[in-house]
């Protein structure tokens, strides 16, 4: 079986962070407008719910990850035996017992976020999550997709992964503590190097042999 | 003129063998910035900023054979530089792959690749 390892571009297939950052109660940080986003950043918190320091069941910050790829670098029809997505955490802290979950994305544009992306992640899940606790840090730590996440990688064009925190996917509020926070903190593509992008390796097998990349042009032929 | 890359893809084989890369090279420059690190404190660094992706044969000659190129088109229209067996032989791991792409950059004497990436100098 042959494999696809394939990875972000910077601003062209968006890797980063929405947000909302207004004080309220779980529901309403989780369903209002976003009013934060960052694409350009190598380092952000991918994940993070911030309980207030003195309200109670009120929360500061709710942080949602989203990540792009270009995947039609694989053949036409593939059978996708297997898919793991997987990011390079940097930072980790959790008081509120979460985990994170890998989701679908749909930003309104490849490129670049809006605040109003943050509306723009699903809730089935596209793996099983991974408890913050069992994150292990300056390490790149795997989501394997599931039948789910795997029917949602296109052959074609842009393969949209978000990510959330359990409890945000659940809908269920965590027991509040003041000043309590669930993070994890990691590269984005515009990470310097090669080492440490947002990737995602796809195991495939094609019905017969695999045809070499179709679409190869001569650069500078014309130009 | 400091030149880096950036992986589109990577494909393997049944063997874990490397059979192709497309490759998206760019050029910049290092500026002083302030960033946010892991504690959420602003600490001023020097960080590498991408000025340019380098696309056509004029801004990759010194990555020709034969005044050819060869590119694959991703889904937004542009362009990386694709590589298989023939350009970089039998290799299995990505620093294996790293090393020969610092090799190509170095073919360009005006160019050198950024300091991230001098770890796998061939």
């Amino acid at each position: 079986m042959a494999t696809l390892t394939v990875y972000p571009e910077p601003g062209v297939t968006v890797s980063g962070r929405v947000s909302r950052e207004t004080q309220g109660t779980f529901s309403a940080i989780r369903t209002g407008a976003g009013t934060n986003e960052d694409d350009t950043s190598e380092l952000i918190q991918i994940l993070s719910l911030l309980a207030d320091a003195t309200v109670g069941d009120e929360y500061e910050r709710l942080v949602r990850g989203i990540f792009l790829f270009d995947t039609s670098g694989l053949p036409a029809s593939p059978t996708i035996t297997s898919a793991v997505f997987s990011l390079y955490i940097t930072a980790k802290g959790d008081q509120l017992s979460q985990s994170c979950g890998i989701v679908s994305s749909n930003p309104a544009s490849d490129s670049a976020l809006a605040t109003t992306d943050y509306a723009n992640l699903g809730t089935t899940r596209f793996a099983t999550d991974i408890a913050i606790s069992a994150i292990t840090t300056t390490a790149y730590n795997d989501w394997t997709l599931n039948a789910t996440g795997i029917a949602a990688i296109s052959d074609s064009g842009i393969t949209k992964l978000g990510v959330r925190l359990s409890c945000d996917i659940d809908n269920s509020a965590p027991i509040w503590d003041a000043g309590h926070q669930a993070r994890i903190n990691g590269y984005t593509a515009n990470r310097t190097g090669t080492a440490e992008d947002p990737k995602m390796v796809i195991t495939y097998t094609v019905p017969g042999a695999e045809v070499a990349a179709g679409n190869l042009t001569l650069l500078g032929v014309g130009t | 003129m400091r030149t880096d890359y950036k992986f589109w893809y990577i494909k393997r084989d049944d063997a874990g063998l490397i059979t192709e890369a497309a490759v998206r090279f760019y050029e910049g420059e290092y500026q002083t910035k302030v960033v946010e690190n892991d504690l959420g404190e602003l600490e001023e660094k020097q960080v590498y900023v991408r000025t340019k992706r380098l696309e056509t044969l004029t801004d990759l000659q010194h990555l020709a054979k034969d005044g050819k190129l060869k590119g694959i088109t991703e889904q937004t229209d542009k362009k990386a530089v694709f590589y298989n067996q023939e350009d970089f032989g039998q290799i299995k791991t990505d620093n294996e792959l790293r090393a020969f792409l610092n090799k190509e950059i170095a073919k360009d004497k005006g160019r050198e690749v950024i300091n991230e990436q001098k770890l796998w100098q061939p």
